[in-house]
């Protein structure tokens, strides 16, 4: 019997481009031959529209082409992902419609503490399993566009808090199962950070949290690395232009301690080095993505 | 040329008594709330700053690097004062139970589990607490007269509308059924309690018999506190669209973020209120090249691609920015600083530039402004 999909869980601060990222690695994947599910996690379409597409409807799934790549593209939403559960799971049929209509789905997905996230998870952990219930829309992997860093410790571990809270009832266990399949070797948290100071805490500061609750790390990519601009012609004085050239300069010498702090911490944690992504100078293209892709299978061959 | 948003005006202006920043994550929001604070302050006001996630050095450099729930003085300002405070969600939450329940169920309140994940895990608690936050110090402000200017940095979101419409959530919810199916006792509800058992039952199904007994406990108790914070709230929304308030749309010339700022400018403009203006951080302009500039560069090709390169990016995001925004809502662009503003001077230096104003040029206005 096959194994769970394996999960790639991409995760940043905010600005970091993770959404960039997470639709590079999915499109790594789906070019090395795996059949790849991409999703995300109520980021408002970030997705599809990250990626150009039209916009995938809440709790659906769609074929997509991407960079020449088809890829199935999924936008998990907790209020579907509650009815759902309510039809299904908990076999309530009709009984959940009276749910719906008291505002309990309203007050459950915006306000118990930690549902919505078991939702959100749940959603991605059905779609790993299909492989397992011989389902026609298995897939191979999955690479889920998750909250930022702020958040993601609370959102991979509301499962635990959430089986403490209900610990009597039909919830427990599933969020448990949730918590198993966070917890197994084929579950991988990426971790997408650009070399500035609040970023790159960010990203050690979640390894460690993470690590402490057993869910694995998988790569860390510095994303916007800033090159050093090319020497300008000595006898060029015009001063405007001089001084944007000390801009750009200057970006990339404040970002040199922040990418020596991050490459020591990995060494000391006997993690593989980081990652680059060069800067784009602007809105990433399905060609830009084609190129991070490419960028991101080297690393990821090597590592 | 569209008109250009004056950040030194809006410091001036003694109407303003509350700034509030909005706008979506990774774009230097707090960076840029930090800068106006300063610069206000600066100039003379008695200013208080509610930060919600500084970069650990810009938190040293605000004086907040301790526990800073509570305005703290931030050292080295001169002309007027400022005061900073980091939302401690928790806290805020605490004192609030603390102030709004009755005396006997504080610790009933406090010790429930539904309330202690509400209140530390909770994704939406950040935006209630920052509104308890600014009604606590706008109360604060008016008794005691300590400042005559609040700014306000809200919380990462999906949207910045998520804090705008926390005050009408705490009123859906309170109103809404569920609180009274779980707290019925003091509810107006008049439900067959037949049809309210089945209710309760299903819910126990799904959650289990101890977990409902719990959440019902936190329910009625809740009801409570709810009623001294809707209070609040009322009196926060009330606030928020008078003209004692501006907001300040944060952006970058990224469209994710643009379209964000046109939306959310929109819906202050469906609510009646519009938005003071909108910094587009992080710009690149690119200079224009002389004859000589363009001769001396094209001698070395790789320095004549450099150009190039952030001259079509400059220009694309312009003509983004065009599109995107509004021709109503005044803009000012500021330019990608050197250096992180993790000190009290680069964030002085990001106020001066955000107080320089550079306007966006309309397309047929060329040459491209340089900034």
């Amino acid at each position: 019997m096959p194994d769970a999909a394996p999960l790639h869980i991409v995760s940043g601060k905010g600005g970091t481009g993770k959404t960039t990222i997470a639709l590079a690695l999915a499109l790594m994947l789906g070019r090395a031959g795996t059949k790849t599910l991409v999703c995300e996690v109520e980021s408002r379409h970030g997705l599809s529209e990250a990626a150009g597409l039209a916009k995938i409807p809440d709790g659906q799934e769609r074929t997509v082409t991407l960079s020449g790549q088809s890829l199935r593209m999924l936008s998990v939403d907790s209020g579907h992902a509650l009815r759902d559960y309510l039809e299904s799971h908990a076999r309530l049929g009709v009984a959940g419609t009276i749910l719906e209509k008291t505002g309990f789905v309203d007050f459950a997905t915006e306000l118990a503490p930690g549902l919505r996230d078991v939702l959100l998870t749940g959603k991605v952990y059905q779609a790993a399993r299909r492989r397992l219930k011989g389902s026609p829309h298995a897939v191979d992997a999955i690479v889920m566009d998750a909250p930022p860093t702020g958040r993601i410790e609370t959102f991979l571990t509301a499962g635990d808090a959430l089986a403490e809270v209900m610990a009597v009832g039909p919830i427990a266990p599933q969020a448990q199962s949730i918590m198993e399949l966070l917890r197994s070797p084929s579950t991988k948290v990426h971790l997408v950070t650009t070399l500035s100071e609040m970023a790159v805490t960010e990203t050690l500061e979640t390894i460690d949290a993470l690590t402490r609750h057993d869910i694995a790390i998988g790569h860390v990519v510095v994303n916007q690395v800033a090159g050093a601009p090319p020497a300008l012609p000595a006898n060029l004085h015009d001063p405007a232009l001089r001084s944007a050239w000390e801009r750009d300069l200057a970006v990339s010498v404040d970002q040199q301690p922040w990418a020596e702090t991050l490459a020591a911490r990995l060494a000391e944690l006997e993690r593989p080095p980081a990652l680059t992504v060069d800067l784009l100078p602007d809105e990433v293209s399905p060609d830009d993505l084609g190129r991070i892709a490419d960028l991101l299978a080297e690393g990821w061959a090597a590592a | 040329m569209r008109t250009t948003f004056d950040v030194t005006a809006l410091i001036a202006d003694p109407d303003v008594h509350v700034v509030v920043t909005c706008g979506t994550g990774g774009v230097g929001k707090t960076s840029v709330s930090a800068a106006i604070a300063v610069a206000a302050a600066e100039s003379g006001r008695r200013v208080v700053l509610i930060t919600v996630d500084p970069a650990k050095r810009l938190a040293t450099a605000l004086g907040l690097a301790g526990l800073g729930g509570d305005p703290q003085p931030v050292p080295g300002i001169t002309g007027g004062t400022l005061d900073a405070l980091m939302l401690d969600m928790t806290q805020t939450f605490d004192d609030a139970v603390r102030s709004h329940a009755p005396r006997n169920r504080v610790d009933e309140v406090l010790r429930n589990p539904f309330y202690k994940a509400l209140s530390t895990s909770f994704s939406g608690t950040q935006d209630y607490m920052a509104t308890e936050k600014l009604g606590q110090l706008y109360e604060q402000s008016q008794a005691g007269d300590l400042w005559d200017l609040i700014v306000v940095d809200t919380p990462p979101s999906r949207s910045a509308l998520d804090f705008l419409d926390a005050p009408a959530r705490l009123d859906r919810l309170a109103e809404g059924p569920v609180l009274q199916i779980l707290a019925p006792s003091s509810g107006p509800l008049k439900l067959i309690s037949a049809g309210l058992s089945q209710v309760t039952r299903l819910i126990s199904t799904i959650i289990g018999s101890k977990a409902l007994s719990d959440l019902q406990v936190f329910a009625s108790a809740f009801e409570t506190v709810i009623t001294g914070f809707r209070r609040r709230a009322a009196k926060v929304r009330k606030l928020l669209a008078s003209p004692a308030t501006a907001f300040v749309i944060v952006a970058s010339p990224r469209k994710a973020a643009l379209d964000e700022a046109r939306f959310f400018s929109d819906q202050l403009r469906g609510r009646g209120t519009t938005a003071r203006g909108v910094v587009v951080n992080r710009v690149s302009p690119a200079v224009s090249l002389t004859p000589t500039a363009e001769a001396q560069l094209s001698e070395q090709p790789e320095a004549y691609e450099w150009w190039q390169r952030s001259w079509v990016t400059w220009r694309a995001q312009h003509t983004r920015m065009l599109t995107a925004l509004p021709t109503s809502l005044p803009v000012t662009l500021t330019p990608t600083l050197e250096r992180e503003v993790t000190d009290l001077d680069a964030v002085r230096e990001l106020g001066l530039l955000l107080g320089g104003g550079a306007g966006l040029a309309e397309e047929h206005e060329s040459p491209v402004l340089d900034v």
